[in-house]
């Protein structure tokens, strides 16, 4: 469903590459999908979508989004292992949630190597150039400081970019905070359950303040990995809404962005 | 395999700093996790030539023709991919062509960070020199 909602709505790109051939990539991914749902056609046909993923990761490169990586290697894994077999399944359940938790604390760690959010500096900038984290941040800071962010030229000497916003540099250091030490939480089994919830909430709010729509999907689908089994069975009407809901808002709202 | 995908796959993120602090390229590309950390600017690409001891823009020198535009734009977007592991030494040919009689075409690439120490936009600067080749003797 993620994958071929994801490449529905790539096909559907005025400017990306390819041109009408990318509507024959949707095409065999959606059959591809549909063929999948019958278990002796499973492997085959996400070995061929992985394919069809790889390729395009390979003709994308290296504009390539993370999120593709992650979505591959997901697939791939799929594919590869055999989900109903005891050990192979057992491995597959391990192998996603460690990607999970790898994805998860890098992305805190990479935020303190590159030491743009112990004051903010990030958010601040953003704040500043796009409207997007201006709608969903704003609201925590003072209507000055607001301004001051917004008033900031894009050019070198600009700023500062730090916010004077206790609210808000909180904020921002509680976000690579949780990146950095949730995967433990993950990983040490009386605080999963805990963990899991946490995860899901701190993904939903932030990929949806980024518009990371398609990312936050992905993303949550995987950290339910670690919920009781059958979790992401249960939640697939749910799921479906979402992709559906994406496809609609591309086709009917063209000019509202997500990624 | 599995495993040893798995410790690529958590290795990998710090190769990619690596090249980010080495060479510039985008920390929002190439599977390093490092999106959201740095914002994304273009970077800014002057071309200037030098006719003995005086150097000036190329644009007021010489004009620019579309496919110097056109090779300047696909450079632009590369760079801020690839960051200092791609000359822009196509785009440096194509400028001397067009400078004619210049004697050194200089290509200045350009990038806004935020330096976290200040909180403020700093540009990142490499300098590019193409002399014009020598008349050939004979």
């Amino acid at each position: 469903m993620h994958v071929t909602t994801r490449l529905w709505i790539w096909a559907m790109r005025p400017y990306a590459a390819a041109g009408a051939s990318k509507y024959i990539v949707a095409v065999a991914a959606t059959g591809l999908a549909l063929s999948a749902l019958r278990p002796a056609f499973e492997r085959p046909a996400l070995t061929a979508i992985a394919l069809i993923l790889l390729g395009k990761i390979v003709a994308t490169f290296p504009e390539t989004s993370n999120h593709s990586l992650l979505e591959f290697l997901a697939v791939a894994l799929f594919a590869f292992l055999d989900r109903r077999s005891v050990e192979e399944g057992e491995l597959l359940l391990r192998a996603c949630r460690w990607m999970v938790l790898i994805v998860l604390f890098w992305s805190g760690l990479q935020k303190v190597l590159y030491g743009t959010y112990f004051h903010a500096q990030f958010l601040g900038a953003f704040i500043a150039f796009k409207s997007s984290f201006a709608q969903a941040f704003g609201a925590i800071l003072p209507v000055a400081e607001l301004a001051r962010l917004q008033s900031l030229p894009i050019r070198a000497g600009a700023g500062p970019f730090a916010v004077n916003s206790l609210p808000l540099v909180m904020l921002s250091n509680a976000v690579y905070l949780v990146e950095m030490v949730l995967p433990a939480l993950l990983l040490w089994t009386r605080t999963r359950a805990a963990a899991v919830l946490a995860a899901i909430l701190f993904t939903a709010v932030l990929q949806t303040a980024a518009r990371e729509i398609f990312f936050g999907a992905l993303f949550l689908n995987l950290l339910l990995l670690f919920a009781r089994r059958g979790v992401n069975r249960r939640l697939l009407p749910l799921f479906a809404m979402l992709y559906l809901g994406l496809l609609m808002t591309r086709l009917l709202a063209p000019g509202v962005y997500f990624n | 395999m599995i495993a040893a995908g798995l410790v690529v796959f958590a290795l990998w993120p710090l190769v990619h700093r690596v090249l980010v602090l080495r060479y510039d390229i985008s920390p929002w590309r190439f599977f390093g996790w490092a999106m959201y950390c740095q914002p994304k600017f273009a970077p800014e690409v002057a071309i200037y030539v030098r006719r003995g001891a005086e150097r000036i823009p190329l644009i007021e020198a010489a004009g620019e023709p579309s496919e110097l535009q056109r090779r300047r734009r696909d450079y632009v977007r590369r760079r801020e991919m690839w960051g200092g592991l791609l000359a822009p030494d196509n785009l440096g040919r194509e400028a001397l062509r067009a400078a004619g009689d210049a004697d050194v075409v200089e290509i200045i690439v350009r990038r806004l960070v935020i330096e976290p120490a200040t909180s403020r936009l700093t540009a990142r600067e490499e300098t590019y020199t193409y002399p014009a080749a020598p008349p050939s003797s004979g």
